[in-house]
């Protein structure tokens, strides 16, 4: 250590020297060498740049308030207290001042507190502002310190100050331990040392004494600084420089005599609590000779610094620039863990993937197989090793199973094209390639239709469809309106047509007032509802007529040529967008259906192609498309058969509804049906003309047919009777349904007798319909089967006669009635139970004498305990079952109590049950691999798992 | 190309028949629908899930691979003309077209004196037990023919049975139920079966029952003796007594007809069917569990589904049917008067919901020997039967079992095999407490409970509204909310529910008098006083 250094550290010695026996009843001076020793080199540095830090920041806020209190606060006390002392004791200061913070810090007991818990995170939002600023921006601190030194404690005092004083005890215990320790390293320095100090103290001393209490609090900081300076290597060069340069002896002087003040401080400042030493520490460093520079105001000493201010500077700015913002113990603690955490993490996420292969591996087996021993796979074919291999294969050779160079015939096959190939031109290799696609097209080409219809059925294209028109539409109009021509019309027959068709639908009909009318039967007395009523059915009917108008010449246009297309896009009925729209459809569906096979497939595989399984399944595919594209087109159509039934139903209802209406229109009636049947007639003549509507013919015509109004006249029920008679004649799958019904309940029922002698007369009807007995029963259409049924209850009348025998002989017993009975007392039993809880007595009076009323007066207090309800019960539709309702108890112990974890519903964790791990019921394979445990460990050295790398 | 397109076609191809076997694997041997995986959120979850469904896959698909190790087929007697009879077909006619170890196992025993014999057979059909009425009773190997014991017990017999192997069995003597072993050596008595007239052996279980005169189904551990459950039937002297080899539930037919299901957990039966007008006479239970076959005295053969408890089908007969019994192969063989059909597809007809079946499939008898008891040998073609002349083992094609399952029953096996095989079965062994009517009780939820306890750990349940639950519940003067308003107790007590319930109530009575304002209107002022 220089000696300028120690030299200016002296002060502070001779402060310190004096507390440790004091403060070795307290058991802390005693080590507090061989720490500082500890901590001289490497703690010291850390701590000195915190301090600095610290102290930065109260210098900084000082003037606005708050920080400063403490200060101040600690300071006034120690005031009072050195008169005192002073009166008693000369040098007692140093070692009053110990005391003193030894009593303090003895009460708050804050000597546990560990300097990073003693800034918590309350205190660090205090710190908040102090921003860790670099030297160079407190440069001129000293001075304006000095200057306004006064006010500030003037300030300081008229404030309040209560908040932050823990705080400042804190630190300062803090501070006091360090200074303890490096007093006690400095007490080891050379006596000569400690003479030269011992004399600037009483300097020093004299001038603090002189000075105010404030001041001494004021230059704290510079105080605190000087030990940190001591060991930077910064503050060492300035020192030097000092040393080298006489002409600085002033300012030398007047910075020792500024140290000397400080020295004392220590002492003071730890009893002043509020600042501690490494405030101090921070703001020494601070305060170089070339902070001290523009205070000059000397020319020629100005002109003589001039190095000394350029040489500091330079390596101020080289190393305080990384020294600059160091940060709080605390938070570069916080932040060093932070980066830790991120490296260990690092480390440990390399080993993620083997974890989680490991985790999700069914089985493991310890020792790890050797990853690159499994790299050893047989490349090349096995060459026979024993005498036994290489007679088979010598034997499977000669056989033509295997070739004598190991290679199978494909390989080779594949190799010799290879080979071909290079010799051919390319164009002759472009030919295959082509002729190639095209049959795998034609093996396809269903495949592919099949997928063009689906996109036809699709809605999303029915819907870019129609976006697409209704962005036509939106075109044409708008080049309409640029042409001038008048849209009101057009707007207005569109309005008006919306309306018919609202007419027409149900949406008049059952509006809430037609429906009220209904209800009350308003119109039987009311005369202007009777005349609204009539009025809408005049407008309805009317409109009914409009529609059949409009169909027929609909129909007639159809019959003069569908084919003008640009006719029906003029008209405006016609022209629905909607029609359209299907016409493409269908003409796309047409265009689908017309595809047909006409190639017919050469080349080489043609012969495949031409064999029975591929044209089947050619001929499926084909017909399924076929079923597909039929059934699209039923759609197309069936659809606009949907909305001709909505009208029609419309009308039915309304002759039905209104019967009021149907009296006043019985005329009218019969007359539409004529010509709904006339209608349908033309539909079914229709279908000659127009291929597409063939499809939805039957289910129209059996609409009329079903839902032909009860008031039909005679004629036209004729009309429908011939109609439906060809229908009846075919097989109409509905009754062939009723019937199998039907036999199936007798069957249930089982009241047909069949004889299970082997008697040759009986069964001679059964054998009959039997003509085979392995599909006898499936074989015989059902209409025979009726009559056998029947003639079997013919045939078997001794059978018969036995069962009324039997049924006589057993008609006494009423187990039938005792059954039902029996099942009335379970489900009463186990149904909801009324249970009594009435206490007599209780809120009332009981006991003899009691009047009947009195005792009826008796609040009942009455519980139900739910049972099963007697719908809910399993033989509920089961009249001859009684199934006990009642929980085995028995049972539930080996059911689970609750879902077991990892399950997220009963079905889950039962289908987990499902299969059986037995080897009874599996083979032996999965009975193994069922049981294989998880973890397995093959004798031998288990390995750790290596590191993973990356 | 073109040989990859047909590569294609032919994956395709590949791929339907894989698609195709494990469709067949699935309906043979796939227990039920596999859980949906997709609908499964946590991640790990949906990863147990699909392995476990990939193991279900794989075990059923190895199962179906599997078969390949069955050498035996099964086959019916099938007729080449539309005018022959399988019926028809009798048993000289079988035994002179069938090898000659095959016609060995046709026999007939004639044993006069001992009246009535009934007959059982080991699980593994290797031994027969013949009980005469009037005390003889034997036990044979009966395709070597040899004899193992005979017993002149000179006191009724009523049944006997088998116990788990060839080593014991088990007679309802007179007095009491008896234990003899395969020397005829008298092991123990049975005193708590008292008057026994059927006998069952639930071999999983190791239950002996048996149904007494007095009423009672007794259960008894053979493998610890203990009397395991004592049930009163309330019904008197049991007609009947089958065991449902599915579920282990026995099935108990009564004088009055009816049929009782009983397992030894409960006193009451489980289930209670009125199958018969007049008592039922012999009760069969298919092997899958699924139909109940019985007889009356009322002459008819009646065909329940027990799954649904639903009669299918209904069946006359001549005469009562004393015995009926159901093969392995779902042969129903009745034995009415002297007489024995065996029909073929009755369960199929049942299941398909088709026409009953009109003819039996084989037919013996008319001798004048009276049917008493009718026994399915287990894995082979032969149906056992007691009459009062002795005994008549005949040749039914197609009836048994053709493979059997070691780990099962075995009939070849050795002194050493069976020895392991009874060592085994007692580790298995299951509780009585594990029968039940659904045998896959056993590791199901108990959603009773998991609810319960689903409640009572869900914290954030909302409480239920009380005034939610009366606001609709009736209307007008006496509904619930206005009861609850106006119940005795809660007048004074302003709280939230009340104020809740009282604004409800405003509400709905302002609603009332808008409702009857407006009926008001539209009725006119004649009419408004009719508004309510």
């Amino acid at each position: 250590m220089p000696r300028a250094q120690t030299q200016s550290r002296a002060p502070k010695d001779r402060g310190a020297r004096k507390p440790p026996p004091q403060r070795g009843p307290k058991g802390r001076g005693l080590d507090a060498l061989s720490r500082a020793e500890e901590q001289i080199p490497t703690k010291l540095g850390v701590r000195r740049n915190r301090l600095g830090d610290y102290d930065d920041g109260t210098w900084r806020k000082r003037p606005t308030g708050d920080e400063d209190d403490e200060d101040e606060d600690n300071e006034e006390r120690p005031i009072y207290k050195r008169r005192r002392t002073d009166a008693s004791d000369e040098g007692g200061s140093d070692s009053e001042g110990h005391q003193w913070k030894l009593g303090q810090v003895d009460s708050d007991d804050d000597e546990s507190l560990d300097s990073d818990e003693a800034m918590g995170s309350s205190d660090e939002e205090r710190f908040e502002g102090f921003t860790f600023r670099g030297s160079s921006s407190n440069k001129s601190k000293p001075k304006a310190k000095k200057t306004d030194k006064k006010k500030r404690s003037e300030i300081s005092l008229s404030e309040d100050v209560d908040e932050s004083q823990e705080e400042g005890d804190d630190e300062d215990d803090e501070d006091d331990e360090d200074g303890i320790d490096l007093l006690t390293a400095w007490d080891m320095n050379t006596a000569a040392e400690e003479k030269a100090a011992q004399k600037a103290e009483e300097k020093a001393r004299r001038a603090a004494d002189g000075e105010d209490s404030d001041e001494d609090s004021g230059s704290e900081g510079d105080s605190e600084d000087d030990p940190s300076d001591d060991d930077t290597d910064l503050s060492l060069s300035d020192d030097d420089a000092d040393d080298q340069k006489n002409g600085l002896s002033k300012l030398q002087d007047f910075v020792k005599s500024m140290q000397a003040d400080g020295s004392r401080k220590p002492k003071q400042r730890s009893q002043e609590q509020g600042t501690p030493t490494e405030y101090g520490l921070t703001s020494s460093r601070k305060l170089t000779v070339a902070d001290l520079l523009p205070s000059i105001t000397d020319s020629r000493l100005k002109s003589s610094l001039k190095h000394v201010d350029a040489a500091p500077q330079a390596t101020k700015s080289g190393i305080l620039g990384k020294l600059d913002a160091p940060l709080a113990k605390r938070q570069q603690d916080k932040l060093d863990r932070a980066a830790a955490y991120e490296k260990s993490k690092e480390t440990l996420d390399r080993w993620l993937e083997t974890v989680k292969a490991n985790r999700k591996a069914e089985h493991l087996i310890f020792p790890l197989p050797d990853p690159d021993a499994q790299q050893f796979h047989r490349l090349d074919v096995a060459k026979p090793k024993t005498d036994l291999e290489t007679t088979i294969q010598e034997i499977l050779v000669e056989s033509g199973l295997a070739e004598a160079n190991g290679k199978s015939t494909e390989d080779q096959l594949q190799g010799f094209e290879e080979l071909k190939a290079r010799t051919l031109p390319i164009e002759e290799i472009q030919a295959r390639r082509a002729e190639l696609r095209k049959r795998r097209d034609l093996l396809f080409r269903e495949e592919v239709r099949a997928k063009r219809i689906k996109k036809i059925k699709s809605k999303s294209y029915r819907r870019v469809h129609r976006k697409e028109r209704e962005r036509l539409e939106q075109q044409e109009r708008q080049a309409l309106l640029e042409a001038g021509v008048d849209l009101d019309e057009a707007e207005r027959d569109e309005n008006e047509r919306k309306r018919a068709e609202a007419r027409m639908g149900s949406k008049h009909r059952d509006s809430k007032w037609a429906k009220s009318n209904k209800q009350t039967g308003r119109t039987a007395w009311d005369e202007e509802a009777r005349n609204s009523a009539a009025d809408q059915a005049m407008r309805e009917e009317e409109l009914r007529k409009r529609i059949e108008g409009k169909r027929v010449s609909r129909g007639d246009e159809d019959y003069l040529g569908s084919s003008s297309s640009e006719s029906e896009d003029e008209d405006p009925w016609a022209s629905d967008a909607e029609d359209r729209e299907k016409r493409k459809l269908r003409e796309k569906l047409a265009a689908l259906e017309g595809e047909a096979p006409d190639e017919e497939i050469k080349g080489p595989h043609s012969a495949l192609f031409s064999m029975k399984f591929m044209k089947n399944a050619e001929a499926a595919r084909k017909e399924e498309n076929d079923a597909e594209l039929r059934r699209l087109n039923r759609e197309l159509h069936g659809e606009e058969s949907e909305s001709e039934a909505e009208s029609e139903t419309g009308r039915r209802k309304f002759g039905q509804s209104d019967k009021a209406e149907a009296k006043s229109q019985a005329k009218a009636l019969p007359k539409d049906v004529l010509e709904d049947a006339i209608d349908s007639d033309d539909d079914a003549r229709r279908p000659e003309q127009d291929v597409d509507i063939i499809v939805d013919r039957p289910g129209k015509q059996k609409f009329a047919t079903t839902s032909a109004p009860k008031t039909i006249s005679r004629s036209t029920q004729k009309m429908f009777s011939q109609e439906t008679e060809p229908s009846a004649e075919e097989e109409n799958p509905w009754l062939v349904q009723t019937e199998r019904t039907n036999r199936r309940r007798t069957g249930t029922d089982a009241q047909e007798t069949i004889d299970i002698s082997l008697d040759a007369q009986q069964p001679q009807v059964s054998q009959a319909n039997a003509p085979k007995k392995g599909k006898a029963v499936k074989a015989v259409p059902s209409q025979q089967r009726d009559e056998g049924n029947d003639s079997d209850d013919d045939n078997v009348p001794v059978l018969l006669k036995n069962h009324d025998l039997v049924k006589r002989a057993f008609a006494g017993d009423e187990v039938v009635q005792d059954f039902e009975q029996e099942k009335m007392d379970t489900i009463a039993d186990e149904g909801d139970k009324v249970v009594d809880n009435t206490l007599e007595g209780w809120g009332s009076w009981a006991g003899d004498g009691i009047s009947n009323r009195e005792k009826k007066r008796q609040k009942r207090n009455l519980t139900t305990v739910e049972g099963v309800k007697p719908e809910k019960r399993k033989d509920a539709k089961l009249s001859r079952v009684i199934i006990n309702e009642k929980r085995i108890q028995k049972n539930k112990k080996y059911m689970a109590s609750q879902l077991p974890h990892e399950f997220e519903t009963k079905a889950q964790y039962e289908r987990s049950l499902r299969m059986p791990i037995g080897p009874e019921w599996s083979t032996k394979e999965t009975y193994q691999t069922s049981t294989k445990p998880r973890v397995m460990i093959k004798q031998g050295i288990i390995k750790p798992l290596e590191k993973p790398t990356v | 190309m073109a040989d990859s397109a047909s590569k294609k076609a032919v994956v395709t191809a590949e791929d339907r028949a894989a698609k195709q076997r494990l469709a067949e694997a699935q309906k043979t041997y796939g227990r039920g629908k596999a859980n949906s995986v997709k609908s499964v959120r946590d991640k790990k979850i949906r990863g147990t899930l699909k392995e476990q469904e990939n193991r279900h896959k794989d075990a059923i698909l190895k199962a179906k691979d599997a078969e390949i190790l069955l050498e035996h087929s099964a086959g019916f007697l099938e007729t080449e003309g539309e005018l022959e009879r399988t019926y028809k077909v009798r048993q000289d006619e079988i035994k002179d077209s069938v090898g000659l170890e095959t016609a060995k196992k046709g026999f007939e025993l004639r044993l006069t004196e001992a009246g009535p014999y009934r007959a059982d057979y080991t699980r593994n059909g290797r031994n027969l037990l013949l009980a005469g009425r009037k005390g003889h009773v034997a036990t044979m190997d009966w395709r070597d023919g040899k004899l193992g014991c005979e017993l002149q017990l000179g006191e009724t017999v009523r049944d006997a049975r088998w116990l788990h192997n060839n080593q014991f069995f088990a007679v309802a003597q007179k007095k009491y139920a008896y234990i003899y072993d395969h020397n005829g050596v008298e092991l123990h008595c049975l005193k708590k079966h008292l008057e026994p007239l059927f006998l069952e052996f639930l071999p999983y279980h190791f239950l002996l029952t048996s149904a007494t005169m007095a009423g009672f189904i007794k259960y008894t551990d053979t493998s610890t003796g203990q009397l395991v459950a004592e049930l009163p039937t309330k019904l008197g002297r049991p007609t009947a007594l089958a065991q449902n080899p599915y579920n282990a539930i026995l099935h108990c037919g009564h004088q009055n007809g009816a049929v009782t299901l009983w397992s030894p957990n409960s006193q009451t039966p489980l289930v209670k069917a009125l199958v018969h007008r007049g008592p039922v006479r012999s009760i069969a239970m298919d092997r899958q569990g699924r139909y109940m076959v019985s007889t009356g005295q009322d002459q008819k053969m009646n065909i329940w589904d027990i799954r649904m408890f639903k009669e299918v089908h209904s069946y006359s007969c001549y005469q009562p049917g004393a015995s009926v019994s159901i093969s392995d192969r779902n042969l129903v063989a009745v034995g009415w008067g002297t007489q024995v059909s065996v029909w073929r597809g009755l369960f199929e007809a049942a299941q398909a919901d088709t026409q009953k079946v009109r003819s039996p499939y084989m037919a013996w008898g008319g001798d004048g020997q009276r049917i008493e008891n009718l026994r399915w040998c287990p894995y082979e073609d032969v149906l056992g039967v007691g009459h009062d002349q002795g005994f008549a083992s005949l040749i039914v094609p197609g009836a048994g079992e053709p493979n059997f399952d070691s780990l099962e029953a075995n009939p070849y096996e050795n002194t050493r095999q069976r020895q392991e095989a009874e060592v085994h079965s007692l580790l298995h062994k299951l509780k009585p407490d594990m029968i039940s009517l659904d045998p896959n009780i056993i590791g199901k939820l108990d959603t009773i409970h998991d609810d319960k306890v689903r409640e009572a750990r869900d914290l954030d349940k909302k409480p239920e509204d009380p005034i939610e639950k009366l606001k609709n519940r009736g209307r007008g003067r006496n509904s619930a909310l206005r009861n609850y308003l106006r119940k005795k107790g809660r007048t004074n007590v302003i709280d939230e529910k009340r104020l809740k319930a009282e604004a409800l109530h405003k509400e709905r009575m302002a609603r009332n008098k808008d409702r009857i304002r407006q009926d008001r209107q539209e009725l006119g002022p004649a009419l408004a006083r009719f508004a309510k």
